[in-house]
């Protein structure tokens, strides 16, 4: 087993209670229970993605995306825009929306202290906005680098089973399945997701967020998030250095 | 055509997840600089609800989504389980919805 070489310590400086105790498929059983509500929470986004990859065409190609991607928005985007602008523009216009996986993998490998390079390069995979959620909530509140380890890569390969099914069946059935709406159980499934977060002051930066996602809402997602980013960290930095955050 | 565009995007998106966990692992970050990743990835998350809760209330369904929202906010504060936000908030939603279909008749 690994050891840390200090005691690992949450954002409020409190220190953590390590988890090596609990039995490794407690772990593994919680990283799959946790992703169960975002698969639901999904189903109807993959849905929709296995519909564009089936009026596109080229239904494997289009569906081995969701692992390989393993990105709603970004995945969606390059089917899309291959469609309708090219390769070149679906590669860049993909890779524009995912440039948020760099803050999600800077955030865990302050997370993920001590963990080896074997795992980093797994669970680099498997990161996405909901994983690299729970997997940073996760991470705050165990220590135990192996239980951190067994959580994560549950999570993710759960997540990704029901991610490439509902992509598959979605691709399969084309628009007979369009009746399904779910799309509010997404919200909401990011707000329980956020609660750590709300809860670390850190209330100016969501405010600030909230008021420049709504007056970007028109734009293109792949100018409208740096926008709402740049916002965000302005407004932090303020907080910051008032010492209020 | 689509099988290699599929293999840039993923390659591509790899990339940008493997850099920070492999970079970091070896150069400590500075103080601010951390703040600023906390800060960056608190508004893309953020701004990620309001869009998927702006796409949910698509087709007149904008009441509705308001209040499954504020109720998941509320739960949201007082530490509720992710399933009972989603049961409630879910709830509300269908409830929202089908009164307000039911005093438009």
């Amino acid at each position: 087993m690994q050891h840390m070489s200090a005691a690992p310590t949450s954002d409020a400086g409190t220190a953590l209670a390590p988890c090596s105790d609990a039995p490794a498929r407690s772990a593994i059983a919680e990283g799959s229970a946790a992703s169960l509500p975002l698969i639901a929470a999904y189903f109807p986004f993959a849905l929709v993605i296995g519909n564009a990859v089936a009026e596109h065409g080229d239904r494997l190609a289009g569906w081995s995306g969701s692992w390989l991607i393993y990105g709603g928005s970004a995945h969606l985007t390059a089917i899309r825009t291959l469609d309708e602008a090219g390769p070149a523009a679906a590669i860049v216009a993909a890779l524009l929306l995912n440039a948020r996986l760099l803050l999600y993998s800077a955030d865990l490998a302050r997370a993920w202290t001590g963990q080896p390079r074997w795992f980093r390069l797994v669970a680099a995979a498997l990161i996405i906005d909901p994983t690299w959620a729970i997997g940073q909530r996760h991470a705050a509140r165990c220590s135990d680098l192996r239980q951190q380890r067994r959580f994560f890569i549950a999570a993710g390969l759960t997540l990704g089973a029901g991610w490439a099914c509902g992509i598959g069946i979605g691709a399969i059935a084309g628009g007979r399945v369009a009746w399904l709406d779910l799309d509010i159980v997404v919200p909401l499934c990011m707000l329980a997701l956020v609660t750590d977060r709300l809860q670390r002051r850190s209330w100016q930066v969501v405010a600030a967020s909230v008021v420049a996602a709504v007056a970007t809402g028109g734009w293109h997602p792949a100018v409208s998030l740096p926008a709402v980013v740049i916002v965000g960290c302005a407004t932090g930095a303020v907080a910051d250095a008032r010492g209020v955050a | 055509m689509t099988w290699w565009v599929i293999l840039a995007v993923g390659a591509g998106s790899f990339v940008l997840r493997a850099a920070p966990l492999l970079v970091f692992e070896r150069i400590p970050v500075p103080a601010r600089a951390e703040r600023m990743i906390r800060h960056a990835a608190t508004a893309v998350i953020t701004s990620i609800i309001v869009s998927s809760s702006r796409h949910a209330a698509l087709g007149g369904a904008d009441i509705p989504t308001l209040v499954a929202m504020i109720a998941g906010v509320v739960l949201a504060a007082r530490q509720a389980s992710m399933m009972r936000i989603v049961a409630a908030g879910g709830a509300l939603y269908c409830g929202a919805a089908v009164a307000l279909d039911l005093l438009a008749r």
